[in-house]
């Protein structure tokens, strides 16, 4: 039943997106209205299989294979519900319902003012979604019924709907890492509204070029897109670090993982595209560039697609193995020989863009901007695929690890937080050197008084400090700009401070918006700098009743305890936790047994303070004793708020930009857009 | 006195720069320091590419405590590395060292960084050319 309203959802998305495509392409050829219906099919296929989905996991159908493989009668509601996206058939249902999701607000926003554009961009997003629900319908069908079990695995399944299914006692239930944290819920489609979201500039700027308007209207009709796109991209990554650090318990958040890496780097390519595209807006220039890089940032969520789930990379994320890799692979080729051979035949109207008149100005911190964020992006994948490929071609196994890419990130974020100082504090066109330097003066005593304060503290470590000293400078930077316009306001109006800054804010919210973002990734910074920088680690072992020590801390081991629910067993040690005569409080990490499942979890005991986050994880435990790894995380809630704020200055900036955006398409809409300049 | 003020500015800002060059300057790795940093870079040959340090394994348990005893009897990181890559083979190591086989991987990034930096002169380098 369960299985036979997935197929049928899965089934008229196909259709949906089939007709989208060809009445978009009705509609670009001049007819109007034509979307309408093919969006309202493709949006009702896509829920409909997502809720089949849903039903099947929360009713136990064990006739279906995803469901035997993912879930089990015992499982939690919330995390019956988030295995609908924990294994790789559900994570592409989530895709299609986002994508879909995106679908429906594009077309409002085309229903408004229909043009070639608009419809061209649904076209597109018609054609990326043809490819997911197809995916669905046959290598990644979620509703596959089931005809050979072993024990609670299913091992064979026939996609046909109507076909005799064995059904199973109970199932295997999620993967334990997967069910061990309320994180695991939120994570994903959040990651995904931002994966997905990038889409949409994407196909704006493929019916841009399609139609030969290169111009700026496709990224600036997007831009509210981009930023949103942007913000949840941010926000997941940081929840993803989260989660890792709460739930894998290995005592950190960040490890270059192949996957880890493959959600940054359209992070990266979303970064530059955003702070490239403000040049076209405001200067004409990098009209090419803008299209490399949304292609890129496009291209790179397909290629994370196929890091994450097709099982190329041993990794704690490649839970699954499958013959989704090929395809994947294919799509991208795809992607990239299309759009790329579409941008090489425009190449004669992608004008000659209006030239840099100097290095020293805005434009040119930009340039810097992207300059080093595509050098990062180099990084990051040349590092992630190095491996594969050397596995690929020569059989041999060869490390890409974290003292690799912290070679090259760490300058290259000290450099990036330098500009991201200076840029925005300098002026269009040409910046005298004088101006720069009345500018940044102050902060820049500011930030090395920072930096001097903590090597008199007795700090001697030199990338720490020199980021936490580049941090304090974006920071400080950001606070003298808004005062030096608000004191020139003040005295203009004859008001007070506080309602001018207010005023200043008010005037160029999206610019202020940024400038949050970048306050965000300053603490960001400090933060990282503080917990991966200045970490330090040790590993004890304790009888009940026995005390440690370790960075200026006493712990003491009070008793090992067990509980057990109907879907796990919990053993784990309560360690009361002081320094000097004040007691801290309790922590309790553990080590979690799921039921179905042979590998145990830990989940570590964090007590966090403002100082810093003291981190307990079990290494081993039985009746006399426990080992722990201890570790020492200073700042670590900076990396958390930092993230955070920079997601909010991200999602700020796109909410006051709407109304300037609508102004701005009416007018695009009404005048025909040519080339920039 | 705005002279005599900017002065002042001025030295303590170099004052304090001074300061901060002194930090960096005075980084010495403590042996726990060399310990983690060498953690990082030796694979755990037992858990699919995690490092020694990452590892919670009793393999990688065993290593790292080795190390620490290499540390404590004075041998170099480099040592340290080349007797870990004579037994594991060149594969055991995460950091990657640019040499003959990893080629790519380091040039890679510098040659973005080349055609990007000759890109972003170039488009101003056109307009003096124009001009």
């Amino acid at each position: 039943m369960n299985a036979a309203l997935g197929e049928l959802g899965i089934l008229s998305a196909l259709v949906g997106a089939t007709w989208l495509v060809v009445a978009a392409r009705g509609e670009v050829k001049g007819a109007v209205g034509r979307v309408a219906r093919p969006v309202v099919v493709l949006v009702g296929g896509a829920a409909v299989t997502m809720l089949a989905l849903q039903l099947a996991l929360l009713a136990d159908d064990f006739s279906i294979a995803y469901v035997i493989n993912n879930s089990r009668s015992t499982t939690p509601l919330v995390f019956k519900v988030s295995s609908a996206w924990a294994a790789l058939e559900g994570s592409i249902v989530l895709w299609g319902l986002v994508l879909a999701g995106f679908t429906l607000m594009v077309f409002r926003q085309h229903r408004r003012n229909p043009d070639p554009l608009g419809a061209g961009a649904l076209m597109v997003l018609g054609g990326v979604a043809l490819f997911f629900f197809g995916m669905m319908a046959t290598i990644a069908n979620p509703f596959e019924l089931c005809t050979q079990a072993i024990g609670a695995s299913c091992v064979d399944s026939t996609p046909v709907p109507w076909a005799d299914a064995i059904v199973v006692a109970d199932g295997r239930g999620p993967n334990p890492l997967l069910q061990n944290h309320l994180l695991m819920a939120i994570h994903p489609p959040v990651l995904y509204v931002g994966y997905v979201g990038l889409t949409v500039p994407f196909a704006f700027a493929i019916s841009a070029l399609a139609l030969a308007q290169p111009g700026i209207a496709w990224a600036r009709r997007t831009k509210a897109w981009t930023l949103a796109a942007w913000s949840f991209l941010t926000v997941g990554i940081l929840l993803g670090g989260w989660w890792s650090y709460e739930v894998l318990g290995w005592g950190g958040y960040w490890a270059w993982d192949p996957v880890e890496n493959a959600s940054f780097l359209p992070w990266l390519a979303a970064t530059a595209f955003i702070h490239s595209s403000f040049v076209q807006m405001r200067r004409g220039m990098l009209q090419a560039w803008n299209f490399v890089l949304i292609i890129g940032a496009f291209s790179l969520t397909i290629l994370g697609t196929f890091l994450t789930r097709s099982g190329a990379i041993a990794s704690v994320h490649s839970f699954t193995q499958s013959s989704i890799g090929p395809v994947l692979l294919g799509f991208l080729a795809l992607v990239l020989i299309g759009s790329f051979g579409l941008f090489a035949r425009r190449a004669h109207v992608v004008a000659q863009s209006p030239r840099l008149e100097s290095l020293m100005s805005r434009e040119g911190a930009f340039l810097a901007n992207n300059l080093l964020l595509t050098v990062f992006g180099a990084v990051v994948l040349i590092g992630t695929l190095f491996p594969l490929f050397v596995e690929a071609f020569t059989g041999d196994t060869v490390g890409v690890g974290r003292p690799f890419f912290d070679r090259f990130a760490v300058p290259l974020s000290f450099a990036l937080l330098l500009a991201m100082g200076t840029g925005p504090l300098m002026p269009y066109r040409i910046a005298r050197a004088s101006i720069v330097w009345e500018r940044i003066r102050v902060p820049l005593r500011l930030a090395l008084g920072v930096g001097a304060a903590l090597v008199i503290l007795g700090l001697r470590e030199a990338w720490p400090l020199l980021s936490i000293v580049a941090a304090s400078y974006v920071i400080a930077a950001i606070g003298a700009h808004l005062l030096r316009l608000s004191r020139a306001g003040a005295t203009k109006r004859d008001e007070s401070l506080g309602s001018s800054a207010l005023r200043v804010i008010r005037s160029d919210a999206g610019f202020w918006g940024g400038q949050l973002s970048h306050i965000g990734v300053a603490v960001l910074a400090i933060g990282i700098a503080g917990s991966s920088g200045l970490a330090s680690t040790h590993t004890v072992s304790l009888e009940p009743g026995q005390r440690g020590e370790f960075a200026g801390y006493e712990f003491t081991y009070v008793r090992p305890f067990t509980s057990q629910d109907d879907h796990r067993v919990v053993t784990g040690a309560s360690i009361e936790v002081a320094r000097g005569e004040t007691g801290l409080g309790i922590v309790r990490p553990r080590v979690n047994e799921f039921q179905g499942q042979a590998q145990a979890v830990p989940t570590p005991g964090v007590l966090s303070r403002v100082s810093g986050d003291l981190y307990f994880t079990i290494i081993a435990i039985d009746g006399t004793g426990v080992t722990l790894d201890v570790w020492w995380f200073p700042l670590q809630w900076m990396v958390w708020l930092g993230g955070l704020i920079a997601g909010l200055g991200g999602m700020w900036s796109t909410v006051m930009r709407r109304a300037g955006a609508q102004r701005v398409e009416t007018r695009s809409s009404v005048r025909p857009v040519t080339i920039d300049g | 006195m705005a002279d005599f003020r900017r002065r002042t500015g001025g030295l303590v800002t170099v004052v304090l720069l001074a300061v901060v060059v002194f930090g960096v300057i005075a980084d010495h790795p403590t042996p726990d320091e060399r310990l983690a940093s060498l953690g990082d870079r030796i694979a755990c040959p037992v858990c699919d590419g995690a490092s020694i340090a990452d590892s919670p394994s009793t393999y990688a348990r065993d290593m790292l405590s080795l190390v620490e005893e290499q540390i404590a009897q004075g041998w170099s990181d480099e040592e340290i590395m080349t007797y870990f890559e004579a037994r594991y083979t060149d594969a055991i190591r995460l950091d990657a060292p640019a040499d003959s086989s990893r080629l790519l991987l380091w040039l890679a990034p510098l040659g973005v960084a080349g055609a990007g930096a000759y890109l972003a002169l170039g488009t101003r380098r056109r307009e003096h050319g124009d001009a």
